[in-house]
């Protein structure tokens, strides 16, 4: 009926070229982006930059207005069935009917996915805490959060998708999640990709990043090589700066007076020297947090207030 | 085995893990022959993706810190260290590197500095004296 | 205090502005048209009524329904006001003060201009009160609804959309003149406001819950029992379905069938009950099966990009299986109607007799089944049975399927036909009729094709819908010939070629559903 051309060697998920509108607002602009198998990869953009959007597309509930987008090979538009009973998806806004209770939820979802692990979701509803009659509606958010991962990793699906896991969660909930989500990562082959504004956990969790901002790809590499080529440098100029100083090479710049800090990618003999030849101390050169690197990427356009105390 | 890692200072998680793992193992906190939780156990307790441990685990065995035998999981290695001088000089020397920008930049002579390290060569060494007494 | 009076008037403006501002030129349209030339003097009071009662029913509905936020289609005072420094008094005087003004004031241009144009019509301070008395009426109970469990609140439609239809039938037939007494009026605004203004002040201050905790506890008490595991997914997705959406027609029915039981018991003779209540309650149910479409839309298929609940469209099976679990949940749902239709109109038939079912006299059933008992035939009774529950099923089917399209579509197809019959004559509504009589087979046909190729219908679905087609037009041709045979004595008459496409059109509504389903579905499903 379809191409189920599902190949064993298909990459996770494999987006080319995909753009998107809204009107006439350009939503995503030609995304390339791949997932490999085994690995977390992270999407970092700030709110309304595309995350959401580009998982509905994984998930076939958009259509590609240009390019494509393919999951194990399959396209999840034509072959809905296929490509969905190999994801499990967490919405960003946690749309569990609120009239259902958490068995009745469960067995529902349960009836979709044969591999559904009865075992396993007993275990994860101790592990949650959740009460099995309790109605969705009485849950708290975080609760709710919890249901909704927990009917998402039961059938234990080869690619998890997960919008915003931790958003508007407490700590103690956010750190049940992510032990959930980790636990899922060491089981073999599986392949996770979630979105995230918060870095601190991007950092800890993913081997690939893709940051998006205002619907491009800016960067796209394991955390390891970004980490690696980006460097935190802080300079001192011999005399004040009344303006931003121009160096080549510096994603962002910052500072006041004769201190300045860049973040830089690249070549570091070539940026060294041109720093030396304005005459500069280099007072540290650190790696920067991928928080760091994110505003320097995404934070480019806006301006600062200048008067501002907080 | 307690690890504190930490995002906000941009040194990689994984560096992290092996820092202080090699902090423990100097202090007498990590013993020789002591075997180390398991890779998936300790990415769960630390939230942490499993890849990242493994890679420090993978980077400790390489400097010689850990040894993993098949069936046994992995261990604190015995006192001597396989690595040979230059690879031992290496490591060191980088962190004496680091030392010598700081105390420049703290206004610190040659001088004192020795005589500090001195000092706290002493204390290290009673304080490992006294716990090997309690052992 | 100025300034935040202005703020909250200010913002109920900017929400009901185009319903006022529409309002009150539909009330001026009747003028209009004939001071442009396009009508003639005898013309402009009915349609200026028409227009005029269409833009209250608008305005009215607007302000009721105007502040609704929330996905639960929430009726009552809007609780987001209530965190602000204001007192409730200042919220409520503000709020209804607002409504009836806006009301007076589309009135006062209806009856301002009335004066002016004809002298068949006085209307007095009487008229123009009652429509204020019908506004406070309707927020009153809009406002009530709060105690209602939020899930529910929807139901205050209900009263509403009877109050609106009786209003409807009131003013059309000529009952505006009805000398109804000022002072009535005076009490019954004065207690309208006196129990929505307790009805605010109580709602800021409760909550559902923790008033109606005990009523909570006792549902969850009934539905202790533990859920099963569903056999397949099909099972699973239609017991969704129908726990989603399949109680708000029959609910809805069943609210509307009670309040007009009601109130006939207080102002129908018992003889009269019979004759004017059953038909009211067909037409009341498709009144319902229409609001529930509407609501039950409205619930769900939210049409902005980030909105839409994905939660059913998420599910690995095929777009055709949700669409089946729809059809089959509406199908539910309609036979729960059919069958409280049915006790309802056999209760009543009983009560009017005095539990004497042999004395059942057949003079006030409805006619068609007093003309088969005397005939006695077999066939034939069974015969108008089965065509008495086709013309049954096809209204309630077609209404819930496609209220939005038909509302929407044949509202827009009325309206002009009607317009256009004004100003251009009759030919040119004739023209619209058989415009869409024609193009409804046409539609059928065409979603069935694109069902079809988009996969969305199996090839069996569409062969066996062929089959049943033509079974349908010649069971539909059949009725007419054997109604004209057998009861009017007549011969057939002329049936010409109008007639049989009219017939085909009919016969093609039921099918319409079973195609346009899937392909809404489908396009919700993959935007």
């Amino acid at each position: 009926m379809t191409d189920s051309d599902y190949r064993y060697d298909a990459q996770p998920i494999e987006v080319k070229g995909l753009t998107r509108r809204f009107g006439k607002k350009v939503a995503l602009n030609n995304i390339n982006l791949t997932a490999t198998q085994g690995r977390v990869l992270g999407i970092v953009g700030e709110n309304g930059a595309g995350k959401t959007t580009l998982i509905k597309h994984i998930m076939g509930l958009l259509k590609a207005q240009q390019g494509s987008v393919k999951v194990f090979g399959i396209d999840p538009v034509k072959d809905p069935v296929s490509a969905l009973s190999k994801i499990g998806y967490l919405s960003e806004d946690r749309d569990i009917p609120h009239w259902m209770r958490v068995d009745e939820l469960m067995n529902y979802t349960r009836a979709f996915y044969p591999d559904w692990d009865v075992t396993y979701a007993e275990e994860l509803l101790k592990v949650f805490r959740l009460d099995p009659s309790a109605k969705i509606k009485q849950l708290s958010r975080g609760q709710k959060a919890q249901a909704a991962l927990l009917t998402a990793l039961a059938y234990r699906p080869p690619l998890l998708l997960l919008d915003e896991p931790s958003s508007g969660l407490d700590p103690i909930v956010r750190r049940d999640i992510l032990t959930a989500i980790i636990r899922t990562i060491a089981d073999e082959g599986r392949t996770v990709l979630f979105s995230s504004h918060l870095l601190d956990e991007v950092e800890r969790v993913a081997d690939d990043v893709a940051i998006i901002h205002e619907g491009k790809i800016v960067i796209n590499d394991s955390l390891e090589s970004i980490k690696a080529k980006h460097h935190s440098i802080t300079l001192r100029f011999p005399e004040s700066q009344p303006d931003k100083p121009e160096i080549e090479g510096a994603i962002s710049i910052k500072g006041k007076g004769r201190e300045w800090t860049i973040l830089c990618n690249g070549d570091m003999d070539i940026i060294n020297s041109k720093i030396l030849n304005m005459g500069c101390e280099i007072f540290h050169d650190t790696p920067p947090s991928l928080e760091d690197i994110f505003i320097a990427y995404a934070g480019v356009d806006r301006p600062i207030p200048k008067e501002v105390k907080l | 085995m307690q690890i504190h890692i930490s995002t906000k200072d941009g040194v990689p998680i994984f560096q992290q893990i092996v820092t202080q793992i090699k902090h423990m193992v100097a202090s007498g906190r990590l013993t020789p022959g002591e075997i180390v939780p398991p890779i998936r156990v300790l990415a769960e307790q630390l939230i942490i993706n499993p890849n990242t441990v493994a890679r420090a685990y993978k980077e400790l065995e390489v400097e010689g810190i850990f040894v993993s035998r098949q069936g046994s999981g992995t261990r604190v290695a015995e006192k001597s260290s396989p690595l040979d001088y230059s690879e031992r000089l290496q490591i060191i020397s980088k962190l004496i590197e680091g030392l010598l920008v700081e105390a420049n930049q703290l206004d610190f002579k040659i001088e004192e500095l020795i005589e500090i390290i001195r000092q706290k060569n002493h204390l290290f060494k009673s304080a490992e004296k006294g716990k090997n007494k309690n052992d | 205090m100025i300034t935040i009076i202005k703020a909250l008037l200010w913002e109920r403006w900017k929400r009901t502005r185009w319903a006022l501002i529409s309002g009150s030129l539909l009330a001026l349209s009747g003028q209009i048209m004939y001071l442009t030339g396009y009508i003639s003097q005898e013309k402009v009071v009915p349609i200026s009524k028409t227009f005029s009662y269409l833009g209250f029913l608008l305005l009215t509905i607007v302000l009721l329904a105007g502040h609704c936020e929330s996905r639960e289609l929430d009726f009552s005072f809007p609780k987001r006001l209530f965190r602000y420094p204001i007192r409730t008094s200042t919220l409520f005087c503000v709020y209804m003060g607002y409504g009836m003004v806006a009301v007076a004031i589309q009135s006062l241009i209806l009856f301002g201009f009335e004066k002016l144009f004809s002298d068949q019509i006085s209307y007095t301070w009487t008229q123009l009160l009652w429509f204020v008395t019908v506004y406070i009426v309707m927020q009153t109970l809009s406002w009530l609804s709060w105690l209602l469990r939020p899930g529910a609140r929807f139901l205050c439609l209900v009263p509403i959309i009877t109050g609106i239809y009786v209003c409807f039938l009131l003013f059309f037939a000529g009952y505006y003149n009805l000398s109804v007494n000022t002072n009535t009026l005076f009490l019954i605004i004065l207690i309208s406001i006196v129990i929505s203004f307790w009805g605010v002040s109580v709602h800021r201050n409760y909550t559902w819950s923790s008033s109606l905790q005990w009523v909570d506890s006792l549902l969850g008490i009934l539905r202790r029992k533990p859920s099963k595991p569903f056999t397949s997914a099909m099972h699973a997705q239609i017991w969704f379905e129908s726990r989603q959406k399949g109680h708000i027609f029959p609910l809805s029915t069943l609210c509307a069938i009670g309040i007009l039981l009601i109130l006939w018991k207080f102002f129908l003779e018992k003889p009269q009950l019979l004759s004017q209540a059953i038909p009211v309650i067909f037409i009341i149910t498709v009144c319902t099966a229409f609001v529930s479409n509407f609501l039950i839309f409205g619930l769900d298929h939210r049409n902005h990009v980030s909105g839409a609940s994905t939660f059913w469209m998420r599910r690995p099976v095929h777009t055709q299986s949700l669409a089946i679990a729809q059809l089959y949940t509406l199908m539910r749902s309609l036979l729960y109607v059919i069958a409280i239709i049915m006790l309802v109109t056999l209760a009543i038939v009983l009560y009017e007799y005095d539990y004497f079912p042999a004395q059942l006299s057949y003079t006030y059933l409805i006619s068609p089944v007093k003309w088969t008992y005397e005939y006695k035939s077999t066939l034939e009774i069974i015969s108008m049975t089965i065509f008495g529950l086709y013309g049954f099923f096809i209204i309630y089917w077609t209404m819930l399927r496609l209220g939005m399209f038909l509302s929407f579509i044949g509202g827009a197809a009325f309206f002009s036909s009607w317009l256009l019959t004004i100003i251009i004559g009759d030919v040119a509504s004739t023209w619209v009729w058989k415009v869409l009589i024609f193009s409804l087979p046409l539609v059928v046909l065409i979603s069935y094709y694109v069902a079809w190729r988009l996969h969305l219908i199996t090839t069996a679905t569409l062969l066996i819908s062929a089959l049943v087609f033509p079974i349908v037009v010649v069971s539909l041709w059949a009725f007419p010939w054997w109604f004209f045979n057998h009861w009017s004595g007549k011969g057939l008459p002329n049936l010409s070629l109008s007639h049989v496409i009219i017939l085909i059109s009919a016969a093609t509504l039921p099918f319409l559903p079973v195609a346009l389903t899937p392909l809404i579905m489908n396009k919700l499903r993959h935007r």
